[in-house]
């Protein structure tokens, strides 16, 4: 038998957030699509806006650019989102 | 593992027990080759005719310029000829520059 | 280097020219070519390579070396110079290597090796007689059967001498016959492996496998084809890496010459066609083997003449089949060798005609093949395309092409620059108003193979005609 020694780096202890509670039903509800202005997303978001608006048209989708590159957070938005969203479509990632 | 090695007894692993580790020789066995000498050397280059091999590479040409002009100044009965060609100038191209110089200077080989 | 020895041989005093950083290269290209004693006149490489721009600069440099030219010629031989001593010394069969532990064992066997030059700076694993007949368990052939001799030493490749290179490189008996697949490659008379191996130009091999083997050892074929984190890709790159050193007797700076060394230079670029998610049949049945065989493609690749060029895929920009396809074109149509500064006898890369690879990933070739083409069709699509019209060649470039078709007929041409007898009509047929030019000699000197993930990159890689080589895997 031989023993080694474990060569992976200690991971920092993770805090664990728990999501937020669904929605029941998205009607009457404003939904934020953010987008991380990833090259060419801009026209996939606003399809999507498009799209979502025609299929729910009680839900108001609201389409918004995250401000900084995309790995940083857009604290304004996120109030913003906080104060007047229900929920948020993020994207999108890569 | 620096220090181990240069410290052995410190080591924890080791154990007093030598042990022998017998490993397999990697390298390609290279069949003996008969080796050849080299030719005769000329007493001087007076009156000789003495080949420029220039193998193309960029630049060459301007060192065996130089070179050619010099030689003709050191010796100046030996007649110069310039030849251009790949790396290896192969068997009919050596066998016909062959009748046409006495010595060659071959290069340059980078 | 065997030029100066042919002219040697047929009785002519020689001196080979050569700056100071290839002497050692030199000598060992001499002993290699059996005249170890072959003079040399040794220039200051710092200031040669600096100063051969122009008659001016470089005087100072050819001046002082007149004397070294000179003396060459006409110093008498000495006793060891007139007949030198044959060398050989038969090798030890094992080497023993004893320490207070397996560890300190494990340590210093590492540093002799790499200390002998036997090794590739990479840690390696002990080839003990138990591991390498472990090792020979992953092929029916015999330990001592000769594949052929590795240059530039020219040094015997048994089976058994690559089965202790693949052992040291921490590869499984499975990856066995792969890795002498790829060295018969290697081996073959269409590869040139000594340019490879030792040109300043610092090339690289691809080693593409294809056929249930691929699957069966477990090779990535998906994303980070050709990076870490794969033991069959890599340990079958490293024991290559290494068989070349030992086998050819090969070293930096000694005679490898490659003066930034390699991209990938312990692995190599070593992977498997993912033929799972190719809608083509895999490459190595394009070229006539059964599709339950499995095959190894070893190809040249790199150096200043491209190493590996992304055309498009990725998550960041969006392309479509044809911008991928137009850049493909560009870049063969771009490179116009065959036409360029061809002169007979005369070795210029720059007029080598090139083959390209291009590794396609799977969404394209998805996307091709929807729109009707296949490898045969692509390859010929690309072949056409990039054909020049007679009328946008210059003169010079309509010479260049006509000295090489001349040269190739009288067959008075390097094996980089020639048209062979099949492709001849076609040229010459070309050369003509109103016709098109191809750039590539054949259409088979356009490679495609289908690799990557989802989503993936397609990307080229290229170099001369020669040194591409398929070769079935045998003995498993």
């Amino acid at each position: 038998m031989i023993t080694v020694v474990n060569p992976r780096g200690q991971l920092p202890p993770r805090r664990l957030i728990p999501m937020a509670s669904r929605l029941d039903s998205i009607d009457g509800k404003t939904i934020y699509i953010v987008d991380i202005r990833w090259p060419y997303t801009q026209q996939f978001t606003e399809e999507l806006q498009k799209i979502l608006s025609e299929r729910y048209p009680n839900t108001t989708f609201i389409r918004r650019e995250k401000a900084g590159p995309y790995g940083e957070a857009d604290p304004q938005l996120w109030d913003e989102i906080k104060e007047k969203g229900h929920g948020m479509i993020l994207g999108t990632g890569h | 593992m620096e220090n181990r090695i240069e410290n052995p007894s410190e080591d924890k692993l080791s154990s007093k027990t030598s042990i022998a580790l017998e490993v397999l020789n990697p390298r390609g066995e290279i069949a003996p080759l008969p080796y050849l000498g080299i030719s005769p050397r000329l007493k001087d280059l007076a009156g000789k005719r003495i080949g420029i091999y220039w193998v193309g590479k960029q630049g060459g040409d301007h060192f065996w310029d130089v070179v050619e002009k010099a030689i003709k100044e050191r010796v100046p009965s030996a007649s110069i000829l310039r030849y251009k060609g790949p790396f290896d100038l192969g068997e009919s191209m050596a066998e016909r520059l062959a009748k046409e110089c006495d010595v060659f200077l071959y290069g340059v080989g980078d | 280097m065997s030029g100066a020895i042919r002219l040697e041989k047929l009785g002519k005093p020689v001196v080979y020219v050569v700056p100071d950083v290839f002497v050692c290269d030199a000598q060992s290209s001499a002993e290699d070519n059996g005249m170890p004693g072959l003079r040399l006149a040794i220039l200051p490489g710092r200031e040669y390579y600096a100063r051969r721009i122009n008659t001016k600069e470089i005087e100072p440099i050819a001046l002082s070396a007149i004397d070294q030219l000179i003396s060459g010629l006409t110093r008498p031989l000495s006793e060891e110079e007139e007949r030198p001593k044959q060398k050989y010394l038969k090798p030890t069969e094992t080497i023993k290597i004893e320490a207070e532990s397996y560890e300190l064992a494990l340590e210093k066997f590492n540093q002799l090796f790499i200390d002998q030059h036997w090794g590739s700076g990479l840690p390696l694993i002990p080839p003990t007689k138990e591991r390498v007949d472990w090792m020979l368990t992953g092929t029916h052939r015999s330990p001592q059967e000769i594949i052929g001799t590795v240059i530039p030493k020219n040094g015997i490749a048994t089976i058994e001498k690559i089965a202790i290179n693949s052992v040291m490189a921490g590869a499984k008996p499975e990856y066995l016959p792969v890795i002498i697949a790829a060295l018969e490659g290697f081996l073959d008379q269409d590869f040139d492996l000594l340019h490879m191996t030792t040109s300043s130009g610092s090339f690289l091999p691809a080693i593409i496998v294809n056929g249930p083997i691929a699957k069966e050892i477990d090779m990535n074929s998906g994303i980070g084809l050709i990076g870490h984190g794969w033991r069959a890709n890599n340990t079958i790159g490293h024991a290559i890496r290494l068989s070349l050193i030992n086998l050819g007797h090969l070293w930096p700076g000694e005679n490898d010459m490659a003066l930034i060394g390699r991209l990938s230079s312990h692995t190599f670029f070593t992977f498997a066609e993912n033929e799972e998610q190719s809608p083509w049949e895999p490459y190595h049945v394009s070229l006539g083997y059964k599709k339950e065989e499995s095959a190894v493609t070893v190809s040249t690749i790199g150096g200043y003449t491209s190493g590996l060029t992304i055309l498009g895929g990725g998550a960041v920009e969006i392309w479509s089949a044809q911008s991928i396809l137009d850049r493909m074109t560009s870049l063969i149509s771009g490179n116009r060798r065959i036409f360029g500064l061809f002169k007979r006898g005369q070795a210029n890369p720059m007029a080598h005609p090139s083959r390209f690879i291009f590794v396609i990933h799977p969404e394209l070739a998805l996307e091709l093949n929807r729109l009707g083409y296949n490898r045969e069709s692509l390859q010929k699509y690309l072949y056409e395309k990039t054909c020049i019209p007679y009328e946008n060649l210059t003169p010079q470039e309509v010479k260049g092409l006509e000295d090489r078709i001349d040269a190739s007929r009288a067959g008075d041409i390097l094996r980089y620059d020639l048209i062979p007898s099949d492709r001849l009509p076609i040229f010459q047929e070309a050369l003509q108003s109103g016709e098109k030019v191809p750039v590539v000699i054949s259409p088979h000197d356009i490679a495609l193979f289908v690799a990557g993930g989802f989503p993936g990159y397609t990307f080229a890689m290229s170099y001369f005609r020669v040194s591409h080589v398929t070769k079935k895997v045998e003995g498993v």
